[in-house]
């Protein structure tokens, strides 16, 4: 009985003393292992949190609602399917109106108050340099789909900041190269004085530097400008055979309807303006002088000539429809909206892949993602590339032929 | 050259229409009217509404347009300069209530009719016209015709008729006019409705030139004022002779200077005008009391 009890005790004993040892170590690995505390947060994850920021009022409304209605009709296909690990998304969009620091302030209430898990937009520029060092700083994975500044993708400064839309320097590379491979002679650059202009300024004549070239003619003009007959002269006084437009619609349209005074349009020049061309402002006030302007779009939201749209991008274009109602696609830019659209699969494929809504482990499978089949284009990441899209994913399409807001294919 | 100079007279012509109601309520009020360049925009907002979208006639539509932006005028007087009594002087609360004002204008617009530009037809039709070898639309003729007939019209009202001697009057004193047995607030509220209707055709004559949407008329605003300036504030000639001039030589400058700049030489243009004649062209010449 004694030895009995001696060797109950002396087991006893140290299994107190190793379970003494453990505890306190347990509570340290469990502080410190984010893998366990991850493993506890997803287990207890009851939604996931997807903030949007775009300017849905004022001026640029129709980028917030490229943001808005892309990220909704993603969100609603998602949560249908059971959502993201299981768990349901839920998106909490804002209005910045284009005001960097309401921008901010935005983004501050949906991190602190919304606890958000994931970010994207916002719509302009500006305001995403005002709010990706707070986004970044708090590690919210960030997906832009619509601003298009280069500099807003750096992997080392903003290592949580990724993107879905084609960057105007690759649009800048990509009409450069083709007015050039093209044979054309005298090529203008056409932009506006402001940071957009300015940056698609610089990336043209960098495009030009590589390929040998230089511009036949700069023409700069102030956002907003009513008489363009000065731009237009310029260019027609140079001889330009080719004039790439940095120009947002409105603006494009009054060079255009410029040109067409000093009889100056397609096929005696080409015109070629990146996507912003494309907003059905251009078409609409340019009128007769928009027939034969080019324009970048992605190559998955063309179509060919006497054929159907492609079923997929229908598909959206219907979601879209049915949701907003019919004259949507008149209300936004179709291959922006699913820029953003691709956006929230994107952030879905970063968290399924590893299973963690940490992130970090999130930021790691997005970089892994080397062709991801999104809807605007197919997705290339990697650690040291954050810009999902390139040029490889850019045709020609011609701006007064579209349907539902997609172009036909000229190339 | 005479496409640019051509291009300048029109772009001129608009300025001077801003200047044109710009003066007239500083003649009776001795304030500048800070949302004018709104009430032009509503103005074409309403005649985007009344010709294009519900189909009704041109002239029909020109008139409702007139009338309604009148009546908006009225209420902004009310609202805006009413409150601070005859001796506008006096405060500065005009100021921050017409710039006030403006910004709510555009708000507005913003959220009824939108926030993209929206072509409006050029009278005359959209086929360019070839006169002496410059290729234009009739509309651009129909701007300086017009603009030209509007200048001369207050010319004549304010110098040749009763209505011309009451503005002159109340621009003088409120309260001798009253004394005079004539309504100040009555010639007031005239000049404000009068200022909403040239607001209206401005409107109409901007649209097809600078497409209608809520921030139309945000650049073009603010050159009506300097054309006011150049000219002489409160002079219907000067307003007219400011306002050509403003555009002529801005559309000259651009055939030497890269189109970017062209906003600055706008104002430099401006800025040198009224340090040669600070009182503006026709304006009347400061006198230092002793």
């Amino acid at each position: 009985m004694e030895d009995v009890s001696r060797r109950k005790f002396m087991k006893l004993s140290g299994a107190a003393t190793l379970a003494a040892l453990a505890f306190p170590a347990g509570i340290l690995a469990g502080c410190g292992s984010p893998q366990t505390q991850s493993s506890n947060k997803e287990s207890d994850k009851k939604e996931f949190v997807i903030g949007v920021i775009g300017a849905m009022t004022g001026a640029s409304a129709q980028l917030g609602n490229n943001a808005k209605y892309g990220t909704t009709i993603a969100v609603e296909e998602i949560n249908a399917k059971g959502g993201i690990n299981g768990v349901p998304i839920r998106l909490v969009i804002r209005d910045d109106e284009a005001d960097p620091t309401k921008s901010l302030s935005l983004a501050r209430e949906l991190v602190t108050k919304e606890k958000i898990d994931a970010f994207i937009g916002p719509t302009n520029t500006t305001c995403a340099k005002a709010i990706q060092p707070y986004l970044n700083q708090n590690k919210i994975i960030h997906l832009n789909g619509g601003c298009t500044g280069a500099a807003l993708i750096n992997e080392k400064e903003f290592p949580y900041s990724f993107r879905t839309h084609i960057n105007d320097r690759d649009q800048a590379i990509f009409m450069v190269k083709r007015a050039v491979n093209k044979g054309r002679q005298k090529i203008a650059m056409v932009h506006d004085t402001s940071a957009l202009g300015s940056g698609a300024k610089a990336d043209m004549e960098a495009a030009f530097k590589q390929m040998g070239k230089q511009p036949a003619v700069d023409c700069s003009y102030n956002v907003g400008d009513v008489d363009m007959l000065p731009v237009a002269r310029k260019i027609k006084d140079a001889q330009c055979d080719s004039a790439l437009f940095f120009t947002l619609g409105v603006d494009g349209a009054q060079i255009s309807k410029a040109l067409e005074k000093l009889d100056y349009l397609p096929p005696k020049i080409e015109l070629h303006g990146y996507t912003s061309v494309g907003q059905p402002a251009y078409r609409d006030l340019a009128g007769s002088a928009a027939n034969g302007t080019l324009v970048n779009t992605p190559t998955k939201c063309t179509y060919k000539e006497n054929e159907p749209l492609p079923a997929r991008q229908a598909a959206l274009v219907k979601a879209f429809e049915d949701k907003f109602g019919a004259k949507v696609t008149n209300e936004i830019i179709f291959a922006t909206a699913v820029s953003f659209y691709d956006c929230a699969y994107i952030i879905k494929e970063g968290v399924e892949k590893n299973k963690s809504y940490e992130a970090d482990k999130i930021k790691g499978a997005i970089e892994s993602i080397t062709n991801y089949d999104g809807a605007n284009s197919n997705y290339k990441f990697g650690p040291d590339k954050h810009d999902g899209n390139d040029p490889s994913q850019l045709s020609v399409g011609l701006v007064t032929k579209y349907t539902k807001g997609m172009f036909q294919l000229v190339e | 050259m005479f496409q640019a100079l051509e291009s300048g007279m029109v772009m001129g012509s608009i300025y001077a229409l801003l200047a044109l109601a710009i003066n007239i309520i500083y003649s009776t009020t001795g304030i500048i009217n800070f949302a004018h360049g709104e009430i032009v925009m509503l103005g074409a907002m309403f005649a985007l509404t009344f010709i294009v979208t519900s189909g009704i006639p041109f002239l029909l539509g020109l008139i409702l347009t007139c009338i309604t932006v009148a009546i908006v005028a009225v209420i902004l007087y009310y609202c805006t300069v009413r409150p601070f009594g005859d001796k506008l002087g006096n405060s500065l609360g005009w100021l921050m209530a017409t710039l006030g004002a403006g910004i709510v204008f555009t708000n507005i617009a913003m959220l009824v009719f939108g926030t993209q530009p929206k072509a409006f037809p050029p009278i005359g039709g959209s086929e360019l016209v070839k006169i002496f070898g410059i290729k234009l639309l009739p509309h651009d003729i129909w701007v300086l015709v017009i603009t030209l007939l509007i200048a001369l019209f207050f010319n004549v009202v304010l110098g040749k008729t009763i209505l011309g001697n009451a503005i002159k009057a109340t621009s003088f004193s409120h309260s001798v006019t009253k004394l005079m047995g004539i309504s100040s607030q009555k010639i007031v509220l005239t000049c404000f409705a009068m200022s909403g209707i040239i607001a209206a055709i401005a409107g109409i004559l901007i649209s097809p030139i600078t497409f209608v949407g809520p921030q139309m008329t945000a650049t073009i605003g603010l050159k009506g004022f300097g054309a006011a300036i150049i000219g002489g504030v409160g002079n219907s000639k000067g307003a007219f002779a400011g306002g050509l001039l403003l555009g002529i030589l801005e559309a000259l400058a651009m055939t030497q200077v890269t189109p970017g700049y062209k906003d600055a030489i706008a104002f430099l243009i401006m800025i040198i005008a009224i340090s040669i004649k600070p009182e503006g062209i026709f304006g009347v010449a400061y006198e230092k009391k002793v």
